[in-house]
């Protein structure tokens, strides 16, 4: 019964595997819903995957890719985003995810995480993102989140915060923009500007967004 | 929440006739729409060779305009048909702020049709401002080359307090504001002169709308203006 367990698990691994490189200009966004359920006897899994979002970047090249994978053996559960954005300013992850693994008539095993992380900044700058959750086996409620971000060649580590709501983890973790760790702001980065003209007939229109960051003398 | 609605309508209705008894008089409108409260408003202004129509609904936010209706050749300074102006602004209060507008000006055989739309969290009252500001002239003599013209704009400027940021973000998210603009313009039977123009383009969330989140930075001198303009003469 608990390789048929195994062999289920390993195949929620492989559909939970989720790696969707995008590349596109302006902002690239995600909004994924996944369920699935497995049963095999009497045993069964079952996921949800669900409002998993990343917003990011200004620049052609803008490249993301997000990974999760949970392993209910091993007790490890990872979540991994990546974004290589040369102009990006706005990185943006929000995800929940549930796993329930149970057997007939007796109490299933219940896993649920939540997690909000906002990076922002200025733009011209290169991260890479990692968010990494472990789970041990025997206490579900141990977890931590680490996130790397990669800057100018240097790397910053910075460990998320756990809150217990509900049986679920929830993490945070919001890096101001403009942390000290960082350079000085750059207005000019933030400046993006829109605009269309059309004339037909003798009328002439115009429209434009323009969006800028100002500092005032101090 | 159940907010107490108040309709406001107003209509000037001119005609040929009138205007010759009023004139050189002109006729001129003031609105003023203020309170934490859902208000439209609509009006229709004209004379005998210019139109402006104004449509307003506005939750929780003020609002202020007046139109100046002349003669059609207008008068020894006031070199102008119809004057109109408007502007529109987020009120405090711990409700959130919806407002729209769709104004239209006809004339010289030409109708242009422009709406803009703003919504707002109330978590973000007091550290972003958003303003609506329109602006129409018809039938200005005052080009010096005997040219008739005829102007309309309008913009959406949104700011952020000194020591906050704004950035693009989806309309899922909340606390965020809402703003977007449209504009057509149509000639003579209503023939479209071209496709329905937006700001802002559409978006990867498949809208034509800038969503705005707040971000609060360390350095307290620096804020965001984000300004949506359309411009149109003819």
């Amino acid at each position: 019964m608990m390789t048929r367990g195994r062999n289920a698990i390993e195949v929620l691994i492989a559909m939970l595997l989720v790696m969707t490189p995008a590349f596109a200009g302006g902002f690239v966004a995600y909004n994924h819903t996944f369920d699935h359920f497995i049963k095999l006897d009497d045993e069964y899994l079952k996921s949800k995957f669900y409002d998993m979002r990343i917003v990011s970047g200004t620049g052609p090249g803008s490249e993301t890719n997000e990974r999760f994978d949970a392993n209910v053996i091993t007790g490890l559960t990872n979540f991994r985003a990546n974004l290589s954005d040369n102009n990006a300013y706005l990185a943006y992850t929000k995800g929940k995810y549930f796993i329930q693994a149970g057997q007939e008539g007796k109490i299933p095993i219940n896993k649920s995480v939540t997690v909000n992380s906002y990076i922002i900044m200025t733009g011209k700058f290169d991260s890479i993102q990692n968010v990494d959750m472990h789970f041990s086996e025997e206490n579900l409620t141990q977890a931590n989140m680490i996130i790397n971000l990669t800057y100018n060649g240097k790397t910053y580590q910075f460990e998320a915060p756990e809150t217990k709501i509900d049986n679920e983890s929830i993490f945070n973790l919001f890096l101001q923009p403009f942390c000290n760790e960082f350079e000085e702001i750059g207005l000019d980065a933030t400046r993006s500007d829109y605009k269309e003209t059309a004339s037909s007939d003798g009328l002439d229109y115009s429209g434009s967004l323009t969006i800028e960051a100002f500092r005032n003398e101090v | 929440m159940k907010f107490k609605v108040v309709e406001l309508k107003l209509r000037a209705d001119l005609n040929i006739v009138s205007l010759r008894v009023l004139a050189p008089l002109m006729i001129y409108f003031l609105i003023v729409m203020i309170g934490a409260a859902t208000v439209s408003l609509s009006g229709t202004f004209y004379n005998s060779d210019y139109s402006t129509g104004i449509s307003q609904s506005e939750e929780n936010a003020n609002s202020a305009g007046f139109v100046v209706i002349m003669p059609s050749g207008g008068l020894d300074g006031c070199p102008y048909s119809i004057w109109a102006d408007g502007s529109a602004c987020a009120n405090g209060g711990n409700a959130p702020t919806k407002f729209s507008s769709f104004i239209t000006a006809s004339g010289k055989g030409k109708t242009v049709a422009t709406s803009a739309n703003i919504r707002e969290d109330p978590e973000l009252k007091s550290v972003l401002s958003e303003k609506w500001n329109y602006e129409t002239i018809l039938g200005n003599t005052a080009q010096g080359n005997g040219e008739v013209q005829c102007t309309l704009s309008q913009s959406i400027d949104v700011k952020s307090a000194p020591g906050y940021l704004t950035y693009p973000t989806s309309a899922n998210i909340h606390p965020t504001t809402t703003v977007g603009m449209t504009f057509q313009a149509f000639g003579k039977n209503g023939t479209p002169l071209f496709d329905m123009k937006y700001v802002p383009p559409w978006n990867e969330f498949g809208e034509p709308l800038l969503t705005l989140g707040v971000w609060p930075t360390e350095y307290k001198n620096v804020y965001m203006d984000n300004k949506l303009e359309m411009n149109t003469k003819w």
